[in-house]
């Protein structure tokens, strides 16, 4: 049972940098990165 | 292709250590499925196997994929305007070293109207490749002799190794981050926990990056 808690938590803080990050929630963002920041 | 080729055999392997460190294949073949994280799961799979509590597991396994939020986030960029936040997401969660590695060779396809498609099944390809692998590599465990699985624990060890040799031919200042983190591990893994001690290993190590590491050594 602790296993599969394990893979859960891992899961989790696998998919986070995945998914949120200033590219996907800034429609300001350049390809370099600059303004990523504005929101 | 390259990718199946690249990521079978590292998933076979996977598949092998987890059964012989007691995970089930259901749990082994889910670890794949939800994670799908290569070095996390090998390093995850070792600190079962050192008896690691859950949270050190997670909080190294964190630290580990912090990686993800730059690789992320410059994908994100490449194809923001041809992609759909919501695809974009979903491509996002099958990101790895080795897609992200294709995804930046293949900059110029990123404005074409389907590259979605494109990317999409190159990351859903080495996605299943990864899981399937693992699954094999779980069903050898289980058949395979005791004695021969307890030999694969090796693999684990070269693994890292061969992942860190090319780094270092490249550029020494790696070898000696790499020997840092060594250090720092084995130091505090006299006071603490092996889980805890991992984590500050690769937190320390990787932060005199910031110091050791020039533009040319990336």
């Amino acid at each position: 049972m602790i296993i599969l808690y394990i893979i859960i938590g891992m899961a989790v803080v696998t998919a986070l940098p995945r998914i949120i990050h200033p590219g996907n929630v800034s429609a300001g963002a350049e390809e370099d990165g600059t303004g990523a920041f504005d929101w | 292709m390259p990718i199946v080729l690249g990521y079978l055999p590292v998933a076979v392997t996977f598949g092998v250590l987890a059964s012989q460190v007691g995970m089930s294949l259901t749990e082994l073949t889910l670890m794949s499925a939800l994670v799908y994280a290569g070095a996390s799961q090998f390093m995850g799979a070792n600190m079962i196997a050192a008896q690691a509590s859950a949270i050190e597991i997670v909080v190294a396994t964190f630290v580990l994929n912090f990686r993800h939020f730059i690789m992320s986030f410059s994908f994100s960029n490449l194809v923001r305007e041809t992609i759909p936040l919501k695809s974009r997401l979903l491509l996002s969660l099958g990101l790895t070293d080795e897609t992200f590695a294709v995804t930046a060779l293949k900059k110029e396809n990123a404005g074409e109207k389907n590259s979605g498609y494109f990317f999409g099944t190159v990351i859903l390809i080495a996605y299943l490749s990864w899981v399937s692998g693992s699954f094999i590599g779980g069903l050898l465990g289980e058949i395979i002799p005791e004695q021969l699985s307890q030999s694969m624990g090796i693999a684990l060890y070269a693994m890292f190794i061969g992942l860190l040799v090319p780094a270092v031919k490249k550029s020494l200042r790696l070898l000696l981050i790499a020997l840092v983190a060594m250090f720092v591990n084995l130091l505090f893994s006299q006071f603490i926990s092996p889980g805890w001690s991992i984590v500050l290993g690769t937190v320390i190590g990787g932060a005199t990056g910031i110091y050791f590491l020039k533009d040319e050594d990336l």
